[in-house]
């Protein structure tokens, strides 16, 4: 099992080949670092002594280029290092991940999460550094410490032998201080570990810590483990400084025996200055390998013991056959179940389940239902192999269920739990996970096409979720050109049959009024850019800005955004801090004390006073302001007539559209021969694009496209409106784009952007999307209103029944008429067992609940 | 053109957005005696809303999350008896109604729509709860009001009730009409 493995195991056999190249390599690099301090030698003893010019022009070139080579190569040393070491964690992780996914449920019950993701993450990382260089620089280091101590003796044996005599005592010094470091590096991965425990439990549980008030408490938690981690981080750099002098000291213990000896050995002329200066040299030079002896060990011995804890977090055997025997075919099911006799225990004494038996033909419904903690999703989960029993036996189809591979029960069941997993991602990314799961498995497996999807999400009920969606979206042009023809379509049928219900619903763009509920900016260019997308970045338009400035324009803008600026800081003043108030301003919470200089500012000074920074963001706060919405100042009538007229002449003057094509009502289908115009001035197609009916907005959700305006009440349009528009929309076949558009509707992380009922039904389409001959559902509709639990429920009994053996965990009593067995339990055990009539008319156990919840 | 002598009808109201509401709440029995700070904020959160003749401005268990002010038009409060829509209050301008919601969340025990069109301004329970967490000491004389207003409407709808309660029925101690 992979957590038993050594951690040499992962350097031994990963990579070998590329790890022998860099010992090569290292070894090669010898020459090139022993060579300057034979240059040395010569330059002193030969070039200088003998006083030749040429000599020491010769030998300081070879002295460089060595240095030189030998750095260059230390540096692509290092590189390859560290890749190997992270292509070994590649490796390492893969299978540890593998393993992890793999682990029985348990497992994951009893263990925290932070846990996982620690040593899954930050630990596994800093053990990568060392793997890379784990075989390669012992290796190196000892033969470059041996060289170099070899060149020594070739200087002066005596000499050489002296130097030598202070390594043993470190040899026994280091390894003592660094069992103690270990110690200590225990401790405090084990400390960070329990604060990363604690801090994501309070995360994860902030509501009751913040309903409780339990501040004081959480936080006094989390001292002990501070003060702890303070008081093994202390210990510890005690002990690594230690580590640090005691090498030091050694390390200059060196030159002072050397010179002393060196020194009386020179003056006695029995050693040359050159060999002397050489051999302080490679003194030094064989501190290098040494110090990286000494720190491959530290290193050795955190990783191990970094590794050691991450395997023990992982130590669990995997229960099931996980693959498929080498040979073997998955098998297909038909669904017969056979139980008998099954019992279920944990923690080897807590009996769950016992004796257990009822058979079950392919392709009929059963229905579990009982009390609760009646053992009910156990029994599912011991079917789709999520847990194991203890005695007895189960069988589908004469297998034995604990015999078969987790590939052949994800072929041939689905699963659909009381509160399923949303991966993030887009909807139609988790409708298709199942079918993607089996694909990456190998599986010759056709992903399920659109019309299937589209059938299934109406079959769940997701339909007019999708098609919300769909119509909320913003879709990127690409994909939006193709879909136009269609969106203005829709928008043709809301003008010509529709416009009477969504007038005051809606306010429609029209070219001659206001638009009290856009905003300044869109009011005057009355279209959108494509490249701009809100109001306050037209400022960085060049034309737009010349065009405030050349009609005066910016001053009056400048007034408004400065008006705005200074009823929302007077209101708001002791407000501020809370996002709420901001609603009815253009103005961002975050820009509050910069509006507020400015407005104290200007209690002095005019507007022209101000720097170009402020008046900008004045300008920017008008073109924001949303009339209709913004209530913290009104704009007269006057402002509204100038704008108005701005409107006019910027689209003749500097858009050059001709507004008489634009009018509200009629639907001009040509009005584009725009484009060549706009190619004049010089600007890209598709650049500007006018309210017109005739134009689809990019910039703009698809529902404002088809309603071609603002929704002022967005409540009127999703209770009475939208069924009206979409009967309109069905009957001309234009919603099946739209679903398309909604399925790629992000749902968040984790799902955080469904609701608990739209999640039961992306899980139940994704079930049944896998078309598995056998359906387990754990309460799967039990978030959803009666109307579409009821939907499901017929869809289960009139299209699943002979194709499809179905074993759910029911709920609610009024469901389990159209199944064909029932199955009651209560306290782990079955009390009842049998059709639906035959219960009843025993007057049973079924009769009873019935009953009393009838009444 | 129906839609631009509907946007200009907007136009108007839109014209005193935050002085109309203010100078409303002003008048009204709850908000009347409160500071000026306290009511231009109840002002800036409240939103204005029309509905069209016959549609539901309160509609019967739904959540309840917010008072009405009634600004022009007539509505009837109403309410489900026996199977039977039962009518408890004919609604004029210048009433609220629903105040009870911003005090505490529970189903809407009765409907309300609209007879003529109407124009009703919103104070969501949410707005009332924020502007008095920063003014928690207007807090006490607001409930006070509110919970007048309530008794007051009551008595009214016992009244109305009452009225239609042939007189033999009431006993002799009947209210004399």
């Amino acid at each position: 099992m992979i957590t038993k493995k050594p951690l040499f195991y992962w350097i031994l056999h990963k990579h070998r080949g590329l790890q022998l190249f860099l010992l090569v390599l290292i070894i090669a690099s010898l020459f090139f670092k022993v060579y300057p301090l034979e240059m040395q030698r010569k330059i002193i003893n030969v070039a200088i002594s003998l006083k030749k010019l040429d000599l020491l022009y010769l030998y300081c070139a070879l002295y460089m280029g060595a240095i030189m080579t030998a750095s260059l190569m230390k540096y692509y040393i290092n590189v390859l290092q560290a890749i190997i070491g992270q292509k070994i964690l590649i490796r390492m992780r893969q299978e540890l991940y593998n393993h992890v996914l793999r682990m029985p449920l348990q497992y994951f019950h009893r263990t925290q999460t932070g846990i996982i993701i620690s040593a899954m993450t930050s630990e596994l990382n800093a053990i990568g550094t060392f793997l890379g260089g784990a075989l390669a620089i012992p290796i190196a280091s000892l033969l470059t410490f041996i060289t170099f101590i070899g060149f020594m003796i070739y200087l002066n044996p005596i000499l050489g032998l002296l130097t030598m005599l202070i390594y043993p005592f470190e040899f026994i010094v280091i390894p003592l201080l660094q069992k103690r470091y270990n110690t200590h590096n225990r401790k405090r991965v084990h400390t960070i570990r329990a604060m990363a425990n604690l801090v994501n439990e309070s995360v994860s549980g902030i509501h009751e810590v913040q309903s409780n008030s339990s501040f004081q408490l959480e936080q006094g938690k989390l001292d002990l483990l501070i003060k702890k981690l303070y008081k093994t981080m202390r210990r510890l750099f005690i002990v690594k400084y230690g580590i640090k002098f005691s090498n030091n000291f050694f390390q200059s213990l060196g030159p002072f025996l050397l010179f002393l000896l060196g020194g009386y050995l020179a003056i006695n002329g029995q050693f040359t200055i050159g060999a002397l200066v050489a051999f302080l040299s490679a003194y030094e030079k064989v501190y290098d390998p040494w110090k990286e002896i000494i720190e491959y060990y530290q290193m050795y011995q955190d990783a191990q013991v970094r590794y050691r804890q991450i395997m023990e977090t992982f130590d669990m055997p995997q229960e099931d056959l996980l693959d498929i025997p080498a040979g073997k075919t998955p098998v297909t099911l038909q669904g017969r179940i056979e139980a008998r006799d099954i019992g279920f225990k944990i923690n080897s004494d807590i009996q769950l389940l016992e004796e257990i038996s009822f058979d079950l033909e392919a392709g009929q419904h059963l229905a579990l239902i009982g009390f609760s903690g009646s053992g009910k999703s156990t029994l599912s989960h011991l079917l789709s192999q999520l847990l194991n029993y203890s005695t007895g036996s189960l069988k589908i189809d004469g297998y034995e269920v604990e015999n078969l591979s987790k590939l052949d029960i994800a072929r041939n069941i689905s699963v659909v739990a009381q509160h399923p997993f949303i991966f993030t991602g887009t909807v139609n990314e988790n409708l298709l996970y199942s079918c993607k799961a089996l694909q990456a498995a190998d599986m010759e497996i056709e992903l399920p096409k659109r019309e299937k999807i589209i059938q299934i999400i109406q079959e769940v009920g997701l339909e007019a979720d999708v098609l919300r969606w769909g119509f909320r979206s913003v879709v990127p042009p690409e994909k939006a050109r193709l879909l136009a023809p269609k969106i203005l379509a829709m928008r043709n049928i809301v003008n010509d049959t529709l416009r009477k219900e969504f007038e005051g619903v809606v306010e429609f763009y029209n070219a001659e009024v206001f638009l009290e509920y856009s905003t300044i900016g869109q009011n005057i260019i009355f279209g959108e850019y494509i490249d701009t997308p809100s109001s306050d970045h037209l400022l960085s338009r060049k034309t737009f800005q010349l065009f405030l400035q050349k009609t005066g324009l910016d001053s009056a803008l400048l007034q408004l955004g400065s008006n705005i600026a200074d009823t929302t800081v007077t209101l708001l003043r002791d407000m501020h801090e809370d996002e709420y108030f901001f609603q009815g301003s253009p103005m961002e919470p975050h820009q509050f004390d910069f509006f507020q200089d400015i407005t104290r500012k200007l209690k002095k000074t005019d507007l022209n006073h101000l720097s170009k920074n402020e008046k900008e963001a004045l300008l920017k706060l008008a073109l924001l302001y949303i009339p209709g919405i913004h209530k913290i100042f009104t704009i007269s009538s006057e402002t509204r007539a100038t704008i108005l007229q701005a409107r006019h002449n910027y689209l003749s003057n500097v858009e050059k559209i001709n507004l008489e094509q634009c009018r509200d009502g009629t639907i001009q289908q040509q009005i584009l021969p725009l484009n060549a115009q706009q190619s004049e001035t010089g600007k890209t197609a598709e650049d500007f694009t006018p309210f017109c009916t005739s134009q689809y907005l990019y910039r703009h959700t698809l529902m404002d496209n088809i309603l071609f305006g603002t929704v002022v009440d967005r409540d009127a349009i999703r209770t009475q409106l939208s069924e009206l528009a979409l009967n309109h929309f069905s009957d001309h076949g234009l919603l099946d784009e739209v679903l398309a558009i909604g399925l790629d509707f992000h749902v968040g992380s984790k799902g955080d952007n469904l609701s608990g009922g739209q999640k039961q039904k992306v899980a139940l389409a994704r079930a049944l999307l896998k078309e598995t001959p056998l359906l387990i559902l754990d309460e799967a509709t039990a978030s959803l209103d009666n109307a579409s639990q009821t939907k499901i429920q017929r869809y289960i009994d009139a299209n699943l029944r002979g194709t499809t053996t179905v074993v759910a965990v029911v709920h609610r009593l009024d469901m389990i008429s159209g199944y064909d067995h029932i199955i009651v339990m209560k306290a782990g055990k079955i009390v009842e067992s049998g059709t639906y009539n035959d219960l009843l008319r025993e007057k049973g156990v079924l009769h009873e609940l019935i009953n009393e919840n009838t009444e | 053109m129906s839609s631009s002598t509907k946007t200009q009808s907007n136009t108007v109201s839109s014209e005193c957005k935050l002085t109309c509401d203010f100078e409303i709440l002003q008048k009204s029995p709850v908000f009347g005696g409160a500071d000026t700070e306290v009511l231009k904020l109840f002002a800036y959160l409240a939103k204005r809303k029309k509905y069209h003749p016959g549609s539901e401005i309160i509609a019967m268990e739904n959540e309840a999350e917010a008072a009405y002010y009634l600004i022009s038009g007539k509505a009837e409060l109403t309410t489900m008896h026996h199977g039977n829509k039962v009518v408890l209050q004919h609604l004029t301008p210048q009433t609220f109604f629903g105040e009870l919601a911003l005090l505490a969340r529970f189903k809407w025990f009765f409907s309300v729509q609209a007879v003529e069109p109407c124009e009703v301004m919103i104070i969501t329970r949410e707005s009332f709860k924020k502007v008095l967490e920063n003014f928690p000491n207007r807090r006490e004389r607001l409930v006070e009001k509110i919970v007048q207003l309530r008794v007051e409407r009551l008595m009214e709808q016992t009244a109305f009730l009452l009225d239609k309660v042939p007189s033999h029925l009431l006993g002799k101690t009947g209210p004399a009409l």
